[in-house]
């Protein structure tokens, strides 16, 4: 497989990176950072000592980016389901006379805990949209990046 | 009408025998290759999204589900449905929660995305330990409960024979998840749903058929069987019983949307797939499935009471087990033909196999942990080889004791252990995994006090539950030490189980904390955007 077995911990990020990730706040902004995709720029004009710190620090600001969107599409995704169902679940358990008013013959509170089906269908079409516009690529450049992806691990799983 | 007809009786007993020969050869021809561990622990890594989506909601929708689910719906109603509801949401929040960087942090079981927060052995042996304790439980409730279910299908009454079925089932199991592992019960669980939604909507569509595809008069039927009335239709029937209704129902579906989609055999299909974005896509289908099945098996276990009437539900088991079985056969109407003969034996055949099918998966994720998480993490340098032969001797290891006491507890009501199963997982594996992927600062120690803790918690409650004693519906009817007035020891254990592990990593001080954050730093690569790729 790609990565290592897994009593052995992930090796540490490359040395230039360790100091700071250890100093920055985790949720600091990524201003101040270079853009992305630093592997696209013509890499003619630079040193390649620059060139390095240069994508390396590109490559902590995609991190950086990826961690806020995952935690923000974590957050909101799960508050929203959890927060129906517990709206859905008080009402049943408060109001019982409010939830068994009809209707379309049907009681309320049926038609609403039937109502998390089609929400749920839709939840999973907006997700999947949402990562994969958002998360996806970011991800991609995350992984591929040059001082990941030769990283003294890969392909020793095996 | 406790049995069918002969004719059915008869289509159902080939049936069985062809669907265990049938899985039995694919589990033989699919097996994994000797060599590779990845092979053995993951099954294909390279499935589509779809049928890896097929195999995580059939390792969900357990033979547990089914017939507990369609069995309170019957005789409940209203809760029977919120419980399906809660089912449902269990396994998307486990999606939009937990599952991409539990993929991105694991290798072949929990232990080892606990692992990556905390290498220390004691975290493998005690993951080792609640992934046995949550899912034995679950294992002995669907062992137990086949000799009945037989039974009922084929038309016999002996207790020999319903303990036979038992053995026969369990060697059945421990053949599967031996043989097959990973790859063969992936199969197992694509066959097992496709048969069970399949013939789900087929059953679906006859009996709104029969009510004119009136939704409305459905529920009105049923709730006019129910013995119940208006009741039926609004929430608190099935917690009638006890001192706080309202509190029960909500700490009851809060263990099920937590405790569900956590218990190990689930979490550790998260691993079949090869990437974070892989696990995303096939949960999207395995949610899709899984929501497919909740009105199904809503106007089945509906269906049932309307059509069987609650005394006819209640005669074939008195928690309504039979209910799904009871509401496809009474979809057919009092003249079957052969063709819908035929049908049902569909029915009753994905029963069979959902059955085989999640009791083999759990079995595997049990003898998995075994061989993976307390014997090869003790010896380094086992060769794939014999890991693979010691995960095959631990599912021996593990299903014989739990076929033995699944005959000695066939007989009594089998709620509590279920309950027991839902709550650890609630209580000990949701906190662990929650804060181990989330929390920078947790350390070791809380780890291990969150899994202790929050399974012992519910070992400390669980005896004291309206489940176990103090009733006529209760595991020891003869008995009363009800002392904890709920069904489940959620509301208490829930909240233990996170408070132990914030407490153990709290008290540890700040030198613990700093060295698990830089260890999270180091780990939130991997964590966010999985495993490195070999450069473009």
């Amino acid at each position: 497989m790609f990565y290592g077995n897994a009593d052995s911990p992930h090796p540490p990020p490359s040395e230039t990176e360790t100091p700071q990730s250890g100093t920055e706040p985790p949720q600091s902004d990524a201003a101040g950072y270079p853009a992305p995709l630093s592997e696209d720029l013509p890499p003619g004009h630079l040193l390649p000592e620059r060139t390095h710190s240069r994508s390396t620090l590109a490559h902590h600001g995609d991190l950086r980016r990826l961690r806020r969107r995952y935690r923000t599409q974590r957050r909101v995704t799960t508050l929203l389901a959890l927060g129906y169902f517990t709206a859905f679940l008080a009402l049943s358990a408060l109001e019982p006379d409010f939830m068994s008013r009809r209707v379309d013959g049907l009681p309320l509170g049926l038609l609403l805990a039937l109502s998390h089906v089609p929400l749920t269908w839709l939840a999973v079409v907006v997700y999947e949209r949402s990562a994969r516009r958002y998360v996806d690529p970011l991800a991609f450049r995350v992984t591929h990046h040059a001082s990941w992806a030769v990283g003294p691990d890969t392909g020793s799983g095996r | 009408m406790t049995s069918f007809s002969g004719t059915a009786q008869t289509w159902s007993l080939v049936a069985f025998c062809a669907v265990v020969s049938v899985t039995l050869l694919l589990c033989i021809v699919t097996g994994p290759d000797h060599e590779d561990l990845d092979d053995y622990y993951t099954g294909y890594r390279s499935l589509s999204p779809l049928r890896n989506g097929l195999a995580i909601a059939g390792d969900y929708v357990s033979a547990a589900t089914v017939l507990t689910i369609g069995g309170v719906i019957a005789l409940c109603g209203y809760d029977g449905v919120v419980l399906s509801i809660s089912t449902l949401l269990s396994l998307l929040v486990l999606m939009f929660l937990l599952a991409e960087p539990l993929r991105n942090a694991g290798r072949f079981t929990m232990g080892d995305a606990l692992a990556r927060r905390a290498p220390q052995r004691s975290v493998r042996i005690t993951a080792c330990l609640v992934t046995i304790g949550a899912l034995v439980p679950m294992m002995l409730v669907q062992l137990a409960s086949t000799g009945q279910l037989l039974a009922f299908i084929l038309g016999f009454s002996s207790g020999a024979v319903k303990t036979g079925c038992i053995v026969g089932v369990g060697t059945l199991m421990v053949a599967y998840a031996a043989i097959g592992g990973m790859r063969g019960t992936a199969l197992l669980h694509i066959l097992k749903m496709i048969a069970l939604l399949g013939s789900g909507v087929v059953v679906t569509v006859l009996i709104l058929r029969l009510f004119g595809w009136e939704p409305s008069s459905l529920f009105d039927a049923a709730a006019a069987r129910s013995q119940a009335g208006a009741r039926y239709l609004r929430s608190g029937l099935e917690f009638v019983g006890g001192p706080h209704p309202r509190l029960d129902m909500v700490s009851t579906q809060f263990a099920i949307v937590l405790g569900g989609a956590c218990l190990p055999h689930v979490t550790m299909r998260m691993n079949t797939a090869d990437s974070a974005r892989q696990v995303r896509r096939s949960m999207s289908w395995a949610v899709s499935f899984v929501a497919l099945f909740v009105p199904l098996i809503t106007v089945i276990g509906v269906g049932a009471t309307a059509l069987v009437g609650r005394a006819g539900v209640a005669a074939g088991d008195p928690h309504g087990n039979t209910a799904f079985l009871l509401g496809s056969r009474a979809a057919f109407g009092p003249d079957v033909t052969e063709f819908e003969s035929l049908l049902f034996t569909t029915v009753t055949s994905a029963l069979f196999l959902t059955l085989l099918a999640s009791v083999a998966s759990m079995t595997l994720a049990c003898a998995n942990s075994l061989a993976h998480d307390l014997v090869a993490s003790r010896r380094k340098g086992l060769s794939p080889r014999t890991e693979q032969t010691v995960a095959r001797l631990s599912a021996v290891l593990i299903g014989a004791p739990v076929i033995a006491l699944a005959t000695l507890v066939q007989h009594h009501s089998l709620q509590p252990l279920a309950t027991l199963s839902f709550c650890v997982s609630a209580s000990a594996i949701a906190p662990a995994l929650v804060y181990s992927l989330f929390w920078r600062r947790f350390t070791a120690s809380g780890l291990l006090c969150t899994l202790i803790g929050g399974s012992l918690t519910v070992l400390a409650l669980m005896p004291g539950t309206n489940l176990v004693s103090g009733s006529a519906a209760a595991a020891f009817p003869g008995h009363d030490f009800n002392w904890f007035p709920f069904t489940t020891t959620a509301l208490v254990s829930v909240p233990a189980g996170f408070a132990f592990g914030w407490l153990g990593t709290v008290l540890r001080g700040r030198r613990a904390q700093q060295e698990a954050r830089d260890r999270y730093e180091g780990i939130e690569r991997l964590l966010l955007a999985g495993p490195p790729r070999r450069p473009r």
